[in-house]
């Protein structure tokens, strides 16, 4: 074997050999590194999803403003002139009562005779009105207030309330799956530095001959590194499974129960190479940084 | 091979262990190195190859100058010298092959060269065949001759040997001494340290006395068969 190879083969048996001594605490540390990724990628998923649904809403942004019918031409007038120089309202559509009339008998032609019926017509003129979709929920909200001010106006119907809510909901989600996952985060590492001290702990001897015998930093500390990454990987795997798991169980269930939210969610997390892929990285990664954590305090140079 | 000069090593407790040190020794020599325990052998040892770093003075090993050598070249320096201790420092979770094949691994040599490199130096230490046994089935003359395996794998030009006989009976300790006297006949450099008279007695070689801190007496081998 040429050296490069057979540095290679060695740092690998190292590796592995320093997972088997202590399988049930590499289990363990791979584990919760997979029960963080699951967190996170569930938070991730459920974020991103509830995000898009306010996006999507986002650009249907609207309002519908009646009018009253004794509403004068010039306090219309004043009105849709005030609408128009307002930077949020990207455009208008006016319609008048014979116009609500005239929609309505074609949207319910079986009703139409039943508004014939009536002497007077009682639906009310209206200024429907589509926003900017940079517009954010309580710029909306001021505006409703301001025109709801004015002579001629009898209600404004914004059916997005709940938007405002849902905005603040993936707001406060994002805030809360980054504390979230920060802290896991944390506790994942502690817990793989915890493993990598204890592996440094229990092959000091080896480490202070290592040493004697000029073995450089580099390879003293690679198999170490290994380690971490193998268990991290492990986690990250075991992540992924579960993941496409729970998509395969819950998803139809979710489906047949109109949980439309959920199974975008899950879908977002099913079973994709790419996914395991970022998911066993991400495993790697982690464990290797706390690796570093715990080689930094234990095996100083 | 070894030059001290003017070395001072100070822990800042009390007096400094060594004291303005000046001595060199010639590549190809055995010398031991003797004194009582806390005179400082220890310390003059780890400066030899990096452990510890002098206050002042200079260290020359091969020409190299170790008292101001990086951090990173320590290894390299370490390379080129075997160690052995009181305790054979075996690893018990390895064979004896295992052992010497770990020194081997440190330098970048597997495989079969590796296997080949470790037959010869059981071999060349008394030990043939013995690639099998595990250090606990071993007897302390039987582990130290495995720790000077190892420390040879590397060829180092220079052998440090701290109290390397200190557990050992005397006819065995006997024994591990020819061997090295052995080794240094081979054109290796060795210094071995030890607070035991009888050791050096036998040996009829240069020895350097260090008491609190100084070297106190060199005295050349001629003389010391004078007083044998
Ligand atoms: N790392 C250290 N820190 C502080 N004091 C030390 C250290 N190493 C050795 N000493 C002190 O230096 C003195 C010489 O020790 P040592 O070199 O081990 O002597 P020897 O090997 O001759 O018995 C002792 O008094 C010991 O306590
Ligand atoms: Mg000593």
């Amino acid at each position: 074997m040429s050296r490069p190879l057979y540095r290679l083969a060695y740092l690998f048996a190292e590796g592995v050999r320093a997972v088997r001594t202590h399988l049930a605490l590499a289990v363990m540390t791979g584990l919760t590194i997979a029960v963080t990724l699951l967190l996170l990628g569930l938070f991730g998923a459920v974020y991103h999803d509830l995000a898009g649904v306010a996006e999507r809403i986002h650009d249907e942004l609207g309002m519908v403003v009646f009018l009253t019918d004794d509403c004068a031409p010039a306090q219309r007038a004043a009105l849709t002139a005030w609408l128009h120089h307002r930077p949020e309202v990207a455009r208008m559509e006016e319609t008048s009562k014979e116009e609500a009339a005239a929609a309505f008998a074609s949207r319910h032609p079986e009703s139409a005779q039943l508004l014939a019926l009536l002497e007077e017509n009682p639906l009310p003129a209206s200024l429907e009105i589509h926003l900017d979709p940079a517009v954010t929920a309580s710029a909306m909200t001021a505006l409703v207030h301001e025109v709801e001010g004015f002579a001629g106006v009898d209600s404004v119907r914004y059916g997005k309330q709940w938007l405002a809510t849902l905005l603040s909901l993936t707001r406060w989600l994002r805030g809360a799956g980054a504390a979230v996952g920060a802290l896991l985060a944390v506790a994942a590492l502690f817990i793989v530095s915890n493993q990598v001290a204890m592996s440094i702990y229990a092959r000091r001897e080896e480490i202070d001959i290592m040493r004697l015998i000029g073995a450089t930093n580099r390879f003293i500390r690679a198999p170490f590194y290994l380690e971490g990454a193998i268990t991290g990987l492990f986690g990250g795997v075991v992540a992924a499974l579960l993941l496409s798991a729970a998509h395969a169980l819950i998803g139809p269930l979710l489906a047949a129960g109109g949980g439309g939210l959920l199974v975008g969610s899950l879908d977002l997390i099913s079973w994709r190479a790419g996914q395991v892929a970022v998911f066993a990285g991400a495993g790697a990664l982690l464990g290797m940084v706390g690796c570093w954590a715990s080689l930094g305090r234990f095996l100083k140079g | 091979m070894i030059r001290f000069d003017h070395v001072t090593k100070d822990f800042g407790h009390g007096e400094p262990v060594l004291r303005d040190l000046s001595f060199h020794i010639e590549p190809g020599e055995l010398s031991f190195l003797i004194g009582r325990s806390g005179a400082g052998k220890t310390t003059l040892l780890r400066l030899i190859y990096g452990a510890e770093r002098p206050d002042s003075g200079t260290i020359r090993v091969a020409g190299r100058d170790v008292s101001r050598l990086r951090k990173g070249s320590v290894p390299y320096l370490r390379r080129n010298i075997g160690i052995i201790f009181q305790d054979s420092k075996l690893l018990e979770s390895r064979t004896v092959e295992g052992n010497i094949l770990f020194a081997l691994q440190v330098a970048g040599i597997g495989g079969r060269i590796a296997r080949r490199r470790v037959g010869e130096l059981l071999e060349r230490v008394g030990m043939a065949g013995r690639e099998e046994s595990w250090p606990a089935e071993l007897s302390g003359g039987e582990q130290q001759r495995v720790a000077i395996a190892r420390a040879l794998a590397n060829e180092p030009a220079l052998i440090l040997a701290d109290e390397a006989t200190g557990n050992l009976d005397p006819d065995v300790s006997e024994e591990i001494l020819n061997l090295f006297d052995a080794i240094n006949q081979a054109g290796t450099t060795i210094l071995f340290a030890t607070h035991d008279m009888d050791v050096v007695r036998e040996m009829r070689k240069r020895v350097l006395t260090l008491v609190a801190g100084e070297v106190v007496s060199d005295r050349p081998p001629e003389l010391e068969a004078a007083y044998g």
